[in-house]
């Protein structure tokens, strides 16, 4: 770092008053809002000292003199689960295995129980061993090794085993089996879900553990008999084990008294960079739907997976654009739409897979033919929408408000394409144009009131809709194609496309050539309904390059390809 | 932990221990001598023990400092530890620290002063007469009455207790006026502090759930000791958040009415639904015989049962002698009489220190003083000359870490110290600057070894080094300025150590009020004033005001655990004068006694 600059980060966390534990600790911490809701904010400070050394403090709320302490992360902890593991590796290693940990955290055996355990594997194994050839490599082995080492024969035991049966070690000597094979011997990355899964175990809340160790158990009987009899019996190994779960009858009680005995483990968010590694398709989806719906700690994902953004709450992104002064973060978190509006955009977002979180622009459209048509008509003015990053989002003639919004909160570059549709009663209206203008009213400046009036001609009115990324056409899309290709040879094409798709005879062929050639394009329009708008579209797609787009796409296609010219994309949940 | 457990429980009484065994919120009735310290100790080394969550701990509020000190040592010595949110303090400072302190700045729509001084007693009163001189119509009250009246202003209140608020309006209208009077200057006094505090619980979830979330158990000591807007406090506690009350107090010793104490709060207390009332009822300071004349002095006040504690312990044992005596002339004959009996007693082997002698006036007690010089007595005055506050503590713990290391811990001078500077204008400590702060605090303790032949060198020295008269707020100034006085009069060729017996008792005879005797213990015990018309008082003519009368003779009386002696004048300040009615009720005449 240079010129003595200062790096800042601040988060906020909400919806913790509920958690008495975390807010006793943390209560220093608050801030509040503008909104005059109380947060709890903590700050990272990276800054230069008086010699110009650099040195860091986290800070809670806005008094640098209450730094947050080991005591407060206690309570407030994040547990990363990094994007490249060694699954493998890391459940083999004792130290790094989730597995061992969460049984020595949560369940913690008694060490009578495991060397009982371990006396009797060791005596099983060995009787189990009596096999000749075995018997007879260990005794070669014990002599040869005596022979070498020690002054008698007797000097070192060896023998073989197939387990260490050292009670202290049995815990570690633990292998998780999937369908009866060794995780990492299974397909589709399942070793990963079940790391993650261990690791979720290990964040589960505790306050309430599955078996009671006697000195604890008396504690809680000493507090309340009535709740340890009911809810803990005693097991074989002079443990006490839980009876009944959360939906049983007293279960809030228990946790409160057992909260007050013994406290909780406090809030862990959980940090899962890229899931998707190593992961089927379908199993990415399934995780991130367990992370987001049945888990309880809050968890933050990275991630570049489709099939996971695709799935993602709506008003859960947050999505880093790297741009030349830095990255700007944009998040969905404050989108304000109805319910109908949100499910909308999640269907959409579901069935095209997310694609549009990865997008660096997006082109809205009101259906099939414009999604069909420009990528082709984009070739056409020499470039690729795809390597733009520009994804043609089909609004199936709903309403274009959510998906403008939502884009907006994105940071998403966008423009969108309606038609013009004019007003069959009041030949100046165009409904495409009311539609444009209800949308953008809100940014407008003063003065455009005016146009928003209709006191100006539609041309105006349509250029100044541009402005604001919206373009509107004369009437609907094939019409307007027809306009801007009078042409003898792109004419051709049309009645082309028409010929190859129509189930109509000669006659019916030769009344659509008359008509486009004539201008009664109306009449065109409800031949090519009765094949379909969209299989028209698709087909006229393959010819596209050679046709002319309508004005109003033109304008619309270079002005995408201008906004997008700046931006990279990294997508976050 | 255990064995920590029985200690506690081993040495409690049956009463004793169904106190301490309430789940919930819990109000236990304790008389003179009946071990509510204990109990209340108990409490907290029980809660602590029973509930190892670090995070939630619990508040311990006493009416003084001085009380919250003791519950430190105590609970010291039974080997509690210390643990995050956990507060033994009065119950200003708590509002102070866990209420307005942290969330005054937040909520500012409260308008509480920024302020970070609590004004001082000194500076109220000037302010009270440039209020007065701005307001010539209310120049006909004087701050007492003023403050008499404040202490009963709070809107919205949750307590049914009747109050006693004055019938004349231009009272009413000075007591208003003087409050906005002092909350456009943006003046805090103890008063509004609890004000604020109050309404900041009552009108903010938040609030509440952070005090909830900090402190699931706050104790009270001395509940009758506390005014409408304490109480307050604690109703709103109790009815709108999960927070356990456990208040420990004796309505009959509730004799603060004209600080606004009254015994109706602890009583409407106990009434609440789901708090448990308790009644200990052994009494392990006095003989039966005492107790006995006590607890007549109340019955006049209601005929209920009464006797209601029973001697018990080495106290039962005791033989006890009640001596009235009238004196031929005014208070000059009544202060004779009274040293006549200390040198009786004193001769007798009783020291000196277990012998008090209680008056009605401030002004007897300073005469009394005098003619103790004359007499060679040595005296203790229960209203020192100054509080023995934090400070005061802590320049105690400084002067015995710089006489032996081995006597006070540094670490805890350090963190009081940086505790101090938190709350003083100079902020709070960063971590950076902790370290180089210890390294100075060690320097100049170090260096103050040098005057450690002479308090007042030494104190001096101090006052500089640290800048105590900088850091520190008004009052905390103004009573640092009353230490120093005191230091110069009567300890100015003492060395250093003097300061660790300065206030206290020692072997010196207590010459104190009756109301600065409560919740003190004396052997013998030697009452001035017992005419009809000193005790009760002549301006006390409700059945309410002749209560508290009552109650103040049931406090001096229950201080004994031997002798009383009372004294009176038939002839005072020229006017003749009736031995006090209640000396018939301690001492039931001679046929009386024999029917017995």
């Amino acid at each position: 770092m240079e010129n003595g600059e200062e790096i800042e980060i601040s988060i906020y966390l909400s919806d913790y008053e509920d958690n008495l534990d975390l807010l006793a600790q943390l209560v220093d911490a608050t801030v509040i809002l503008d909104s005059g809701q109380e947060t709890l904010k903590l700050t990272y400070r990276f800054y230069p000292d008086e010699n110009g050394d650099y040195r860091f403090i986290v800070f809670k709320g806005d008094d640098e003199t209450r730094p947050f302490t080991y005591e407060d992360r206690k309570v407030l902890n994040i547990k990363v689960i990094k994007a490249i593991r060694d699954v493998e590796a890391e459940m083999r290693s004792p130290r790094t295995s989730p597995l061992t940990q969460v049984l020595k955290q949560k369940y913690a055996p008694s060490k009578e129980a495991l060397t009982d355990i371990a006396q009797r594997l060791d005596s099983t194994g060995r009787s189990v061993l009596q096999v000749a050839q075995i018997q007879s490599l260990e005794n070669c082995l014990k002599e040869r090794i005596n022979v070498i080492l020690a002054s008698d024969r007797n000097g070192f035991d060896v023998s073989l085993r197939t387990t260490n049966a050292d009670a202290s070690k049995l815990l570690y000597a633990l292998r998780p089996l999937i369908d009866g094979r060794e995780t990492y011997d299974a397909s589709l990355g399942v070793d990963n879900v079940l790391y993650v899964a261990l690791v979720l175990l290990q964040l589960q809340d505790s306050t309430v553990p599955p078996f009671l160790d006697v000195d604890k158990y008396e504690r809680l009987a000493r507090k309340n008999q009535e709740l340890a009899t009911r809810f803990y019996r005693k097991t074989a190994a002079n443990d006490y084990e839980l009876q009944g779960d959360e939906m049983s009858d007293g279960y809030p009680d228990l946790y409160r008294v057992m909260s007050e005995i013994f406290g909780s483990n406090g809030v862990t968010i959980l940090a899962v960079e890229e899931p998707e590694a190593h992961l089927h398709p379908i199993y990415q989806r399934l995780l991130y739907k367990h992370f987001i719906k049945d888990c309880k700690a809050p968890v933050i994902t990275t991630t570049h997976s489709t099939h996971i953004s695709a799935v993602a709450d709506v008003k859960s992104i947050v999505r880093l654009l790297e741009t030349s002064s830095g990255t700007d973060v944009k998040t969905t978190a404050d989108l304000n739409l109805e319910p109908r509006e949100l499910d909308d955009l999640a269907r959409y977002i579901d069935v095209n897979r997310g694609e549009i979180y990865m997008a660096k622009g997006v082109v809205f459209v009101e259906g099939y033919a414009e999604e069909y048509l420009l990528p082709r008509f984009a070739e056409g003015l020499g470039f690729e929408l795809d390597r733009f990053g520009v994804v043609v989002c089909n609004i199936a003639s709903t309403n274009f408000k959510p998906y403008w919004r939502f884009a907006q909160a994105l940071g998403l570059p966008c423009v969108a394409i309606t038609d013009g549709n004019p007003d069959p009663g009041f030949p100046q209206a165009f409904l495409g144009l009311i539609r444009a203008f209800k949308l953008c009213e809100s940014s407008f400046q003063d003065e455009e009131w005016e146009a928003y009036t209709f006191s100006i001609s539609t041309s105006k009115q349509r250029a100044l809709l541009a402005q604001y990324d919206f373009f509107v056409g004369e009437t609907t899309l094939e019409t307007d194609i027809f306009a801007a290709n009078v042409a003898e040879q792109k004419r051709q094409t049309i009645i082309q496309v028409f010929n190859e798709l129509t189930e109509g005879g000669e006659k019916q062929k030769e009344h659509f050539a008359t008509e486009l050639t004539s201008g009664q394009y109306k009449a065109c329009l409800s031949k090519i309904k009765e094949i379909g708008k969209g299989r028209f579209a698709q087909r006229l797609a393959t010819y596209a390059r050679q046709l002319t787009p309508p004005e109003y796409i033109r304008q619309a296609l270079l002005q995408i390809k201008a906004k997008v010219a700046k931006t990279k994309v990294e997508v976050q949940r | 932990m255990t064995e920590r457990r029985s200690i506690v429980s081993i040495s409690l009484d049956e009463d004793q221990r169904r106190a301490l065994a309430a789940q919930g919120s819990a109000v236990v009735l304790a008389g003179p001598g009946s071990g509510k310290t204990r109990v209340l100790t108990s409490k907290v080394a029980q809660i602590l023990s029973e509930t190892s969550n670090p995070r939630r701990g619990l508040a311990c509020l006493t009416y003084n400092v001085e009380a919250a000190r003791e519950f430190k040592n105590r609970l010291r010595d039974l080997g509690c530890k210390k643990r995050k949110n956990i507060f033994l303090g009065t119950f200003h400072s708590f509002c102070w620290a866990e209420i307005l302190a942290p969330f005054a700045p937040l909520y500012p729509k409260y308008g509480v002063p920024q302020a970070l001084d609590v004004i001082s007693e000194k500076k109220l009163d000037c302010l009270f007469n440039d209020f007065i001189r701005e307001n010539q119509r209310f120049a006909c009250f004087n701050r007492k009455s003023v403050d008499a009246e404040r202490v009963n202003l709070f809107k919205n209140r949750i307590s049914c207790v009747d109050l006693k608020v004055s019938k004349n309006l231009l009272l009413h209208e000075a007591t208003v006026e003087f409050a906005k009077f002092l909350h456009n200057r943006s003046y805090l006094d103890f008063l509004h502090l609890l004000k604020y505090s109050a309404v900041l619980l009552r009108e903010e979830e938040y609030v509440r759930r952070a005090v909830e979330a900090k402190f699931p158990w706050i104790l009270v000591d001395e509940y009758q000791d506390f005014g409408l807007v304490s109480h307050e406090i604690i109703l709103t506690l109790l009815t709108r958040t999960n927070v356990k009350i456990f208040a420990v107090g004796d309505p009959d010793q509730s004799i603060y009415g004209f600080q606004g104490a009254s015994p109706e709060y602890l009583n409407e207390l106990a009434r609440l639904p789901g708090v448990e009332t308790f009644r200990l009822t052994k009494n392990y300071r006095s003989p039966q015989a005492i107790i006995d004349a006590s607890e007549r002095v109340l019955s006049s006040t209601n005929a209920t049962q009464r006797s209601r504690y029973a001697a018990v312990g080495a106290a039962k044992e005791l033989e006890a002698e009640f001596i009235t005596l009238e004196c031929a002339g005014g208070m000059e004959t009544q202060y004779d009489a009274a040293l006549d009996f200390v040198e009786r007693f004193r001769n007798e082997g009783v020291s000196l220190g277990k012998i008090a002698v209680l008056t009605k006036y401030q002004e007897d007690a300073r005469n009394l003083r005098r003619r103790c010089a004359q007499r060679g007595i040595s005296v203790y005055l229960a209203r020192p000359k100054f509080r023995r506050t934090e400070l005061f503590f802590w320049l105690q713990s400084c002067a015995q870490w710089t006489l032996d290391k081995f006597q006070a811990s540094f670490d805890e001078i350090c963190a009081t110290w940086t505790a101090f500077l938190r709350c003083s204008q100079r902020g709070a400590i960063s971590e950076v600057e902790l370290l180089p702060l210890r390294k100075s605090i060690y320097r100049r303790l170090i260096e103050s070894a040098r005057y450690k032949e002479s308090l007042l060198n030494w104190f001096e020295y101090m006052e500089k080094a640290f800048s105590l008269f900088e850091i520190f707020d008004e009052s905390e100034r103004e009573n640092l300025q009353k230490l120093e006085n005191n230091i110069r009069e009567e300890y100015s060729v003492a060395p250093l150590s003097s300061i660790l017996n300065l206030g206290d008792v020692g072997d010196r005879l207590v010459v104190t009020t009756r109301h600065s005797s409560k919740g003190l213990e004396f052997d013998a015990v030697i009452m001035l004033n017992m005419e009809e018309g000193s005790l009760p008082d002549f301006h006390a003519k409700t059945p309410e005001d002749l209560a508290a009368e009552c109650r103040v003779c049931f406090v001096s009386i229950s201080r004994a655990r031997k002798t009383c002696v009372f004294l009176y004048s038939r002839i005072l300040n020229g006017k003749l004068r009736a031995p006090s009615s209640f000396l018939k009720k301690i001492i039931p005449s001679e046929k009386e006694s024999s029917d017995f």
